[in-house]
């Protein structure tokens, strides 16, 4: 018998460990504040490319009036903005606190710095054309 | 639902393709020398309004062959099916169909039974029923439109101190923001009361009242609220017994859907999907008086010649003569080098013709009336499509075929000195006033910017983003004719800054200009510029992450080869 349970134990041991593993490292990550500022950096990236590409796109298909009509698709594209203008928010709150705590290299905090710059003129420019509420 | 169009003062067809996303969104639902002052929305003038008239077709067939060439190239290409009337004062010269009204059932149109939804013209028929109030003496063109809603959810906010009347929503000129929608739903169940309608769409008031023109579907939606309030009924009500039902317009409605109003049936609308159309999902429009008319050729030459009539057609009467005049007469002055406002009606093409036109749609109708007094002529044709070319071009070609407007002659420069210090003035950006300034809708605005460039010799250079340029000589000071054409420029200008910019082939609105931090250039510049940095960062981060997949890779595959070994 303690032939037979010795590997369902391990097994479930494994499993156990893997998932403790895995909700260790997602809790690490998301109470970093210097993983936190490279996420939104990311997600700051990848999400208004995702906009513009999904607005083109639409109006493209759709015609103009889509802007008008609103279906889903553009529905979804005029939801973006506002959370293009929070990661851009955490992308220069993690600049500011990668200078401040000196994370990362230099290269990537100047990186860093590049893309909050980058953020805040794109939002500024999406206020500027009503995308966002002001 | 509004169709604000350009005017046909360059007479080239190709111009229909220009501003493609401004007449897309436009579908929805459209003094005294220089330094000119601005508050000019007035009493009716005579200007403008002589009454030459003679009679420019030979007879209706010569007519027909005409139309049927004109659209013969558009039917099956442009739209699938159109419906066209034409009259000669009192009599219908041609009404005829073309194409078919759905192309699923290859019904052919039938003039007289076709109905097409015809968008904005219809706000025609709203102000012809205001006129009809001023008439019978409960309405009055100059008196605070708030005076009508005490029974009413609706008011009008006093933001400023001159009240909103019915001669500023006559003209477009009350001042209200344009968000361009008339409240369209794809629903019929979501088809609100007027009343509702607007009470739960106030528009702020941004301008005061009498100033610029800035075409507004709001406005024209009060107006038919106010004719309905004003007469203890409503909208579709007061229109059927006032105005159809005495001109015999049977197949006329303004209710939505119209399934059981009327005795023809309504065209499909249609979208292009490639070389072909398919038949689209109609919609509805909340703010009815704006664009929710439906109607036929023969109706619409119905109305047509009454207004051609002084307000009757034969024995039936729908304006006193003096009140069609007083409709037909000038009530708001954008610059008098320029096309005017008349009550409902722009003026159209060259200011000297005395033509007055009013354009419409909805997302797939287009449609088009011109009146040409002085000829005793009307012009109506619609498409159950929103072609890129619109309906205005046949009207153009008509107007041209038949001489309803003088032929453009070459500019001649003014003899004023310092042209070119005038020139650098009014260089710069500017936007349309009727386009939004508020929500995502101001993306329209700045693709349709327009910027003025001085060329040599006092001439500017316009361009658009969308490739249109066109150049154009002083004339008077500060008033410019286009090479090549007759559009016209006509700036106004205070203490060397341009206050505003008037076009000629835009009367439903005027040029404004626009501050560094809205021009195009900063605005391209800057989401340029972010959208590459962002670009090349997803790129790069890519790329490091393949390299490092790969190297790491390769350090296992070394790996297992010496663990091999």
């Amino acid at each position: 018998m303690t032939d037979q349970h010795c590997p369902r134990q391990t097994e479930q041991q494994q499993n156990r460990d893997a998932t403790s593993g895995f909700v260790h490292g997602i809790t690490r990550r998301v109470t970093s504040p210097s993983w936190l500022g490279r996420a939104a950096g990311v997600g700051l990236c990848s999400v208004s490319i995702g906009f513009v590409v999904l607005f083109v796109f639409v109006l493209e298909t759709g015609g103009d009036l889509t802007l008008i009509t609103r279906p889903l698709p553009m529905q979804i594209a005029l939801a973006l903005p506002p959370v293009i203008a929070v990661l851009a928010a955490g992308t220069a709150v993690g600049a500011i606190l990668a200078w401040w705590h000196s994370y990362w290299s230099l290269r990537i905090r100047l990186h860093q710095t590049v893309l909050a710059v980058l953020g805040v003129g794109f939002s500024w420019q999406l206020a500027t054309l009503g995308f966002l509420p002001v | 639902m509004t169709g604000p169009q350009r005017s046909p003062t360059n007479g080239r067809t190709d111009e229909t393709t220009r501003r493609s996303f401004l007449t897309g969104l436009g579908s929805i639902g459209i003094l005294g020398g220089t330094g000119i002052t601005i508050g000019r929305t007035s009493a009716p003038t005579d200007a403008n309004a002589t009454q030459h008239r003679d009679e420019p077709f030979g007879n209706s067939s010569e007519l027909e062959a005409v139309v049927d060439k004109v659209m013969a190239g558009r039917v099956g290409a442009t739209t699938p099916g159109a419906t066209v009337a034409v009259v000669s004062g009192d009599t219908p010269v041609l009404t005829k169909g073309y194409g078919v009204a759905d192309i699923d059932g290859d019904d052919s149109v039938r003039a007289d039974e076709t109905v097409f939804r015809v968008g904005s013209v219809g706000k025609l028929v709203t102000y012809t029923a205001v006129m009809q109030g001023v008439e019978r003496g409960v309405l009055d063109l100059d008196a605070d439109v708030n005076t009508y809603l005490d029974n009413s959810a609706v008011t009008v906010p006093d933001t400023y101190d001159n009240p909103v009347t019915l001669r500023h929503l006559g003209t477009h000129t009350a001042g209200f923001e344009s968000t361009l929608d008339p409240d369209i739903v794809a629903d019929p169940a979501a088809i609100d009361p007027l009343e509702t309608v607007l009470a739960n769409n106030q528009r702020q008031r941004i301008r005061p009242p009498g100033e610029l023109v800035g075409y507004s579907n709001y406005g024209a939606a009060l107006a038919g609220h106010v004719v309905a309030e004003a007469h203890n009924t409503t909208f579709e009500e007061y229109i059927h017994s006032e105005i159809f039902d005495p001109l015999g317009m049977s197949n006329s409605t303004f209710a939505q859907p119209t399934t059981g109003d009327l005795s023809g049936d309504l065209a499909a609308p249609h979208v292009r999907d490639d070389a072909s159309f398919t038949v689209a999902d109609d919609v509805y429009i909340n703010m009815r008086p704006a664009g929710s008319l439906s109607a036929t050729a023969t109706d619409m030459a119905a109305f047509m010649s009454a207004h051609l009539g002084g307000g009757a057609v034969g024995d039936r009467r729908v304006l006193d003569t003096k009140t069609a005049e007083a409709m037909h007469r000038r009530h708001h002055v954008r610059h008098p080098a320029v096309t005017n406002w008349r009550y409902g009606f722009h003026e159209y093409g060259s200011p000297d013709a005395n033509l007055i036109a009013h354009s419409g749609a909805t997302v797939n109708f287009t449609s088009h009336l011109l009146l040409a007094p002085n000829h005793d002529v009307g012009i109506f044709v619609a498409y159950n499509s929103n072609p890129s070319e619109r309906p205005k071009a046949v009207v153009d070609e008509l107007i041209e075929a038949y001489t309803l407007q003088p032929a453009p002659t070459t500019p001649t420069p003014t003899s004023k000195a310092n042209g070119q210090e005038r020139a650098e003035i009014v260089a710069g950006e500017y936007r349309l006033s009727y386009l939004p300034q508020s929500g995502p809708l101001q993306v329209a605005n700045l693709l349709e910017h327009l910027t003025v460039e001085p060329a040599a010799n006092g001439r500017l250079r316009t361009t658009t983003l969308d490739g249109d340029t066109r150049k154009w000589v002083e004339t008077e000071p500060y008033v410019y004719e286009e090479v090549g054409g007759h559009d016209i420029l006509a700036f106004e200008v205070t203490d060397g800054e341009v206050a505003v910019l008037n076009m000629n082939s835009e009367p439903t609105g005027v040029y404004q200009p626009v501050r560094h931090h809205r021009r195009q250039e900063v605005t391209g510049g800057v989401l340029g510029t972010a959208l590459s940095g962002f670009g090349v960062s997803l790129a790069g981060w890519g790329g490091h992450s393949a390299w490092q997949r790969w190297t790491k890779h390769g350090t296992n595959n070394g790996r297992d080869m010496n663990d091999s070994e």
